[in-house]
């Protein structure tokens, strides 16, 4: 969403902000675009006021580790990317448990602003969702 | 009912293309309405008039052409995704200074507002080509 001439879309509708949106963010931040282009389609739905949240789980965890020096590799800094995320009111983000577990992660290796969810509580996410997308 | 479907992998090196192209098909085979087809990630590949592959296999782009015509779907492949990865109208090819264009007849360049959208306005969303 950086380069503007690349973006772009239908303004904001009235009717726009009645359907709460969870992405499904699956993939590691690097070796791949779609991480990058899942968090994309956030900052598109936060600016044209959709209600956004994201839960991270499997890969998709990765995304979330602080310290990330992409540099090394010439690819942009996902952290930088997640860091617009509240410029575009997308504040709501969850992270699996058992997805962390599973790689020996724990809270504090992650985003502090992240809520670590259980599968029951995930359930609970995905009734309140009028709309999935999956990525 | 109205259905929209997300389109995330290539043409030929996924199945995830074919199966959304079935799935498109069918659900129009029975009655339902396809509000519509947006292409994303690697799916924008499945936009480009210029994939040749041998004559006794399945042509992926002409098949989504004829589908798209044959029922006037709304078709829209992401831009962004879509110029980083060389699939590009003639529009497009003139602002960039871009010696060719590739994309197909029929299926529109715009930008995930169009995805947005067609999250909110239809009664199903089916992405096809998520990591597995």
């Amino acid at each position: 969403m950086t380069n503007t001439t690349h973006s772009g879309g239908p303004e904001p509708t009235d009717t726009s902000p009645e359907k709460n949106i969870l992405l499904l963010c699956r993939s590691a931040p690097y070796g791949g675009a779609l991480a990058r282009e899942t968090l994309e389609t956030a900052l598109a739905a936060g600016a044209m006021g959709y209600s956004v949240s994201l839960l991270f789980l499997d890969e998709g965890v990765w995304q979330l580790l602080d310290n990330q020096k992409p540099i090394a590799i010439h690819t942009k800094n996902h952290q930088a990317m997640l860091g617009a995320l509240p410029l575009y009111e997308v504040d709501k983000l969850f992270v699996e448990r058992s997805s962390l577990t599973q790689r020996q992660l724990n809270k504090r290796d992650i985003n502090p602003g992240v809520t670590v969810l259980d599968t029951t509580e995930i359930k609970g996410l995905f009734q309140s969702s009028d709309c999935i997308l999956s990525f | 009912m109205k259905f929209s479907i997300v389109i995330l992998g290539a043409p030929y090196t996924d199945q995830a293309a074919e199966t959304a192209y079935r799935f498109a098909a069918a659900t129009l085979a029975r009655g339902h309405s396809i509000y519509r087809l947006f292409f994303y990630h690697d799916g924008v590949h499945n936009a480009s008039e210029l994939l040749t592959l041998p004559q006794d296999e399945l042509q992926p782009a002409r098949r989504w052409r004829d589908l798209i015509q044959e029922h006037q779907l709304d078709a829209v492949v992401c831009i962004a995704a879509a110029l980083r990865r060389g699939v590009i109208n003639d529009t497009e090819a003139r602002r960039f200074d871009k010696p060719a264009h590739n994309l197909g007849e029929g299926i529109k360049l715009a930008g995930l507002g169009e995805l947005l959208d067609a999250a909110h306005m239809s009664d199903r969303l089916i992405t096809f080509g998520a990591t597995s």
